[in-house]
C-alpha cells in the first residue's frame, strides 16, 4: 500500500481551492495515488510552515482530512542525519522533515507531493529507501 | 498470569521501546477512516471546482510513471 506525503507547498495549494494549474495537479495525482488505495499524510511540522497567522476553514479543512504525522525521536533523527549527509542546515529542516516522515513509512512505495521537488529530491535520495518526488 | 509471545513479537516491542521504531508505523496501521476522509474532501473540490481536468490526469499519471523511473 502507497504512502503519499504532503508537504507544506501541496496542503497550502489544496486549501487555497484558487483554480489553478497547480490545484489541478494536486488533484490529480491525489487522485490517482487514492485510487490505488493509498493513504495521506501530513507531517506535523507542516502545520507550523503553513499556520504562521493563517487561521483559514480551508487549511483546517486539508488537515482534519488527512492524517497527521506527529514528529518523533527517529523522525528527527533520520532528518538530521539526512541535512548533514546534504551539507544543509536548518533552513532546510521543514523539507528535510517531510523526507523523516517519508523514510518511516510502513513498506509500500511512498511519495512527496510538492511544488518545489528539487531540494526535497535531494534530501530524499539521502534515505535508505525509494522516495518518488512528485512536482505540482 | 502469563503471556507468551514469540520472537518477532519481543524483538519489535524492544525496537519501540529503544525509539528505533517510528510511531508513525502504528498510526499507519490505522489509517482506513482517514482514507475515507480524504476521499471526501477530493468529492467536496470537485463540487465546488468541477471535476479534475483531464489533461491534469494525464500529467499526474506521467509525473507518477516517471518518477517510479527515475
Amino acid at each position: 500500500m502507497a504512502s503519499v506525503i504532503l508537504d507544506s507547498q501541496a496542503v497550502s495549494v489544496l486549501s487555497e481551492r484558487k483554480k489553478s494549474e497547480s490545484l489541478d495537479r494536486a488533484r490529480a495525482a491525489i487522485q490517482i495515488l487514492l485510487s490505488e488505495g493509498a493513504n495521506l499524510f501530513i507531517p506535523a511540522s507542516t502545520i507550523a510552515e503553513i499556520r504562521r497567522g493563517k487561521y483559514s476553514t480551508g487549511v483546517d479543512r486539508v488537515l482534519n482530512s488527512h492524517r497527521i504525522i506527529n514528529i518523533d525521536r527517529l523522525i528527527a533523527s533520520v532528518s538530521a542525519e539526512v541535512l548533514h549527509k546534504c551539507q544543509l542546515g536548518s533552513e532546510n529542516l521543514a523539507d528535510a522533515l517531510v523526507v523523516g516522515v517519508a523514510s518511516q513509512a510502513i513498506a509500500g512505495e511512498v511519495y512527496i507531493i510538492t511544488s518545489d521537488p528539487k531540494d526535497l529530491s535531494r534530501l530524499s535520495s539521502k534515505v535508505n529507501r525509494k522516495i518518488y518526488v512528485i512536482s505540482i | 498470569m502469563s503471556i507468551t509471545i514469540n520472537e518477532s513479537v519481543a524483538l519489535a516491542i524492544k525496537e519501540l521501546a529503544d525509539g528505533n521504531v517510528s510511531s508513525f508505523i502504528n498510526q499507519e496501521l490505522t489509517d482506513s477512516v482517514f482514507r475515507h476522509r480524504a476521499r471526501g474532501f477530493q468529492e467536496g473540490l470537485d463540487d465546488e471546482l468541477g471535476i479534475v481536468p483531464q489533461d491534469a490526469m494525464e500529467w499526474a499519471a506521467q509525473q507518477i510513471l516517471d518518477a517510479k523511473a527515475d
